[in-house]
């Protein structure tokens, strides 16, 4: 079996005598896996690492002459990541959540992630600039400045968490369903997640908004799930 | 002349980002916005430093070519069985990964600047977690502030007008007016004492300062600053309450504010020094708040009880969780040394004293920590870089760091290059060389370059690819 | 000759901050880290008058520093001395197996030293760290 491949996509047939041709007989070709959410690089992800030490203790990769040392379970360090997920036949990865603030970390992270492609989502759903946009309406403005902030940061999707209950989190209280209003920005998560809908859509970006619901944890919240899969429906 | 705003400050762990610098000709003329030590470092960097690099030959340091003090660091590192590397709080986040990959290569120890600092308080951090935030989130939220066991005055100079009573936020304002008018209270009265005292040639002692004799919920809602210390420092005179307290007492402290936000009665008169009172109208200040957060120093990680005393701590920020909303933070001091933490932590899955003698990385501080392995007498070899370990290790420790091979890779003329066997100079980040580094709520900042740097100083990041590469050609030719 | 026992603590000043920047052979480096804080109730007790010299002294070691009159009184017993090589003499590098020397709140002893010197940084290198190397 042949395969055809143009512009770094496989498709149906190319003109064989322009092509560079591959002998791959005898070998195993298969497609790399894409982990789209996968927590492997930033702040959250370190101070992970940072817990429980002695997790660290049972599980070490020594050094060879081609690759670096590291710790596994419960967070595995940097290289560790990437060969590991090469092991398995990953070839990329999508770290799914990055505080804007702190991108430089994640990046400097995904740096440290040997062998693997990566990109990482800016979490934009309390981001206060959107919720102000959104809650006066504004939709260009708003994605002028995700726009800005996706250059900024080298982000690559949007990623809202628990939309308006991070922010109510700055004073220590949550949100419980999507029709709250958050404390001090008069906005509901339903509107934070419609607006960056809108958002994504005119900026035309590569990957639908990456969404954690509310009531993250909480049992009985497939609930608050459904409703947020259909706060989505034009 | 050219003037460069932005430019972040590579002194301490407050990193003000909005220092202004007047470069004329390659030099740096004049400063606004700093604080006195970052004033004092951005026109005075260039005094004191090394432009040569240097080799002890006969007991004295002579002039030598890069390339030969490159080897013989290289060769050091090499030969040695159980080498330390240690500093790295003064560097970029790009220098140190190449330390780590340094301290791989060679098998040896590499160590910063927290083992000697705020090392117990991420032994605590690993023990009991942390509820912490970034800066912004406090000068825009808090209410009530606690330093405890830190001086920012000293230390963090701008640390109190950036983020916490003298800075506007989105829900506080600041406190400064206040405090002017307080200030100025206080320096009448020790005017006018000075002045009877004069006159009537004897000493009178000075009134103590007028106690709140007025509930709480009478004061206007303004954010609130609360001081704990041994001496009353000038963080203290600005403070709405101060409590002294006696040395080595931080733990009964702190666990008896435990006791008081439960409600729990006490059969003591004095807690530490600290009259029961005022305890617990602290305590009832701490409940009222509405985002409150422990700033703590040195005071608690040096003192007896060291990492059980930020343990107390956190438990402290976790318990009154349970009622208003508090965080706690650790003041780090050298500005990178939070970076430091956060490179090693994801390289490596440790934030300080990580062994790479067995080809993977080990951690336990007490055992593999530099003044443990120094005051054992392990090691064999060292490089010290971006610290200055002959100033501030105690001084056995010192002894066994200096009766072997030691390399210095340093800008300045320090006690730790004054002893050592190799100099090598390199150039000052934030000032000569780009790099990034991290703030001490772990915010990472790029640092720029102002003017350009002497050409025989290189940067950290040069200086250690260049011995890493001498030290792997080395061990070729060796296997 | 008058001597007190006192809590010792070490920290950061603004000056010594500042004289570190401008570099640790620097006079205003060695100004600021070569004196003892101390309350001016223990001044008197001691004998001494501010500037003058005294000896600390610890398990660890001793050292001749300059008395200062601490502005932050009242804490009596309790003297305060800046980060730097000569608080190193002084201090304890045992960890009890938490990786961290105890540099604050250590027990030390404080008497006149009327014809002690305080020594200067090549001189306190040369007396405690010179070491014979080629």
């Amino acid at each position: 079996m042949d395969l055809a491949i143009n512009n770094g996509k496989i498709v149906e047939k190319i003109n064989e005598n322009k092509a560079k041709v591959i002998d791959a007989s005898g070998m195993i070709v298969m497609p790399g896996g894409v982990d789209i959410h996968c927590h492997i690089a930033g702040t959250d992800v370190n101070t992970g690492r940072l817990l429980r030490p002695e997790d660290h203790f049972r599980d070490v990769e020594a050094k060879t002459a081609v690759t670096r040392s590291g710790v596994g379970y419960s967070i595995p360090s940097t290289f560790t990541t990437g060969y590991r997920y090469s092991r398995m036949g990953y070839t990329t990865l999508m770290n799914p959540s990055m505080p804007p603030l702190e991108a430089r970390h994640t990046h400097e992270e995904l740096e440290d992630t040997p062998m693997v492609d990566k990109a990482t989502y800016p979490l934009l759903g309390d981001w206060w600039f959107v919720l102000e946009h959104l809650r006066d309406g504004l939709i260009e403005e708003c994605a002028a400045h995700v726009a800005w902030i996706m250059a900024a940061t080298r982000g690559y999707a949007i990623k809202i968490v628990n939309p308006g209950g991070l922010e109510a989190w700055g004073f220590g209280s949550n949100v419980k369903s999507l029709d709250d209003t958050v404390p001090h920005f008069n906005i509901t998560p339903r509107e934070i997640i419609r607006g960056l809908c809108k958002v994504n859509k005119l900026l035309n970006l590569p990957h639908t908004i990456h969404v954690h619901t509310n009531n993250l944890g909480k049992p009985g919240n497939y609930v608050t799930a459904i409703e947020t899969m259909k706060s989505g429906k034009p | 002349m050219t003037i460069v705003t932005g430019v972040t400050c590579p002194v301490c762990g407050t990193f003000c980002d909005d220092i202004e610098l007047v470069v004329e000709n390659n030099v740096i003329v004049d400063v606004k916005n700093a604080c006195a030590m970052g004033a004092a470092k951005f026109l005075n960097y260039a005094t004191h430093r090394n432009l040569k690099p240097l080799i002890r030959k006969n007991g004295e340091l002579i002039e030598t070519s890069l390339n030969e003090a490159v080897g013989k660091a290289a060769k050091i590192l090499a030969d040695a069985n159980y080498p330390i590397l240690y500093g790295w709080s003064c560097t970029s986040c790009e220098a140190i990964r190449v330390g780590l990959e340094l301290a791989e290569e060679v098998g040896g120890v590499i160590d910063n600047t927290s083992t000697v600092c705020h090392g117990p308080s991420i032994l605590s951090v690993q023990d009991v977690g942390i509820v912490s935030c970034t800066l912004g989130q406090i000068r825009h939220r808090a209410d009530l502030i606690f330093y405890w066991a830190s001086n920012p005055w000293s230390a963090h100079p701008r640390h109190i007008e950036r983020y916490t009573m003298f800075t506007e936020g989105r829900f506080q304002k600041s406190t400064w007016k206040g405090y002017i008018s307080r200030l100025g209270g206080v320096l009448s009265r020790k005017r006018l004492r000075r002045a009877a005292n004069l006159v009537l040639r004897r000493d009178i002692p000075a009134t103590p300062k007028i106690e709140r004799h007025l509930p709480y919920t009478m004061f206007q809602k303004k954010r609130k600053m609360v001081v704990v210390d041994t001496r009353k420092t000038r963080t203290a005179e600005a403070a709405d309450y101060f409590l002294q307290i006696e040395p080595n007492k931080d733990y009964e402290l702190l666990q008896v504010f435990r006791m008081l936000i439960q409600n729990e009665e006490l059969n003591v008169d004095k807690v530490a020094g600290v009259p029961i009172e005022l305890l617990e109208e602290v305590a009832d200040v701490m409940l009222d708040c509405k985002l409150g957060v422990f700033f703590f120093g040195l005071g608690l990680t040096m003192s007896e009880g060291k990492h059980r005393n930020i343990d107390t701590a956190i438990s402290l920020t976790r318990d009154l969780n349970q009622r208003t909303k508090f965080l706690i933070m650790p003041m780090r001091g050298h500005y990178n040394v939070t970076g430091v933490n956060v490179v090693f932590t994801w390289q490596t899955g440790y934030p300080y004293a990580v062994d790479f003698s067995r080809g993977y990385p080990r951690y336990n501080p007490g055992e593999t920590s530099v003044i443990d392995i120094l005051s054992r007498g392990e090691s064999d070899a060292g490089l010290s870089i971006a610290s200055d370990p002959v100033a501030h290790f105690p001084r056995e420790a010192v002894q066994n760091l200096v009766k072997n091979p030691l390399i210095a890779i340093d800008p300045e003329v320090t006690p730790t290059t004054l002893m050592a066997d190799v100099v090598i100079p390199s150039s000052f980040m934030g000032i000569e060389t780009e790099g990034t580094a991290y703030r001490m709520d772990h915010v990472p900042l790029p640092l720029k370059k102002v003017v350009e740097p002497p050409k025989t100083c290189l940067s950290d990041v040069e200086i250690l690819q260049r011995i890493l590469s001498q030290v792997r050609k080395l061990r070729r030719t060796s296997n | 000759m008058p001597k007190l026992k006192v809590i010792l603590l070490t920290g950061r000043t603004i000056d010594q901050g500042k004289g570190k920047e401008y570099g640790k052979l620097s006079r205003e480096y060695w100004e600021s880290v070569t004196i003892c804080f101390l309350d001016p109730k223990d001044l008197k007790v001691l004998e001494v008058k501010e500037d003058e010299n005294i000896k600390v002294t610890t398990k660890s070691g001793s050292v001749v520093m300059k008395a200062v009159k601490s502005a932050r009184s009242p804490h009596p017993k309790i003297a305060f001395i800046p980060y730097g090589p000569w608080a190193s003499i002084i201090m304890n590098q045992k960890t009890h197996g938490t990786g961290m020397p105890s540099l604050k709140g250590i027990s030390a002893e404080i008497e006149p030293a009327p014809k002690g010197k305080v020594l200067s940084l090549s001189e306190l290198l040369n007396k405690h760290y010179k070491v014979k190397k080629s």
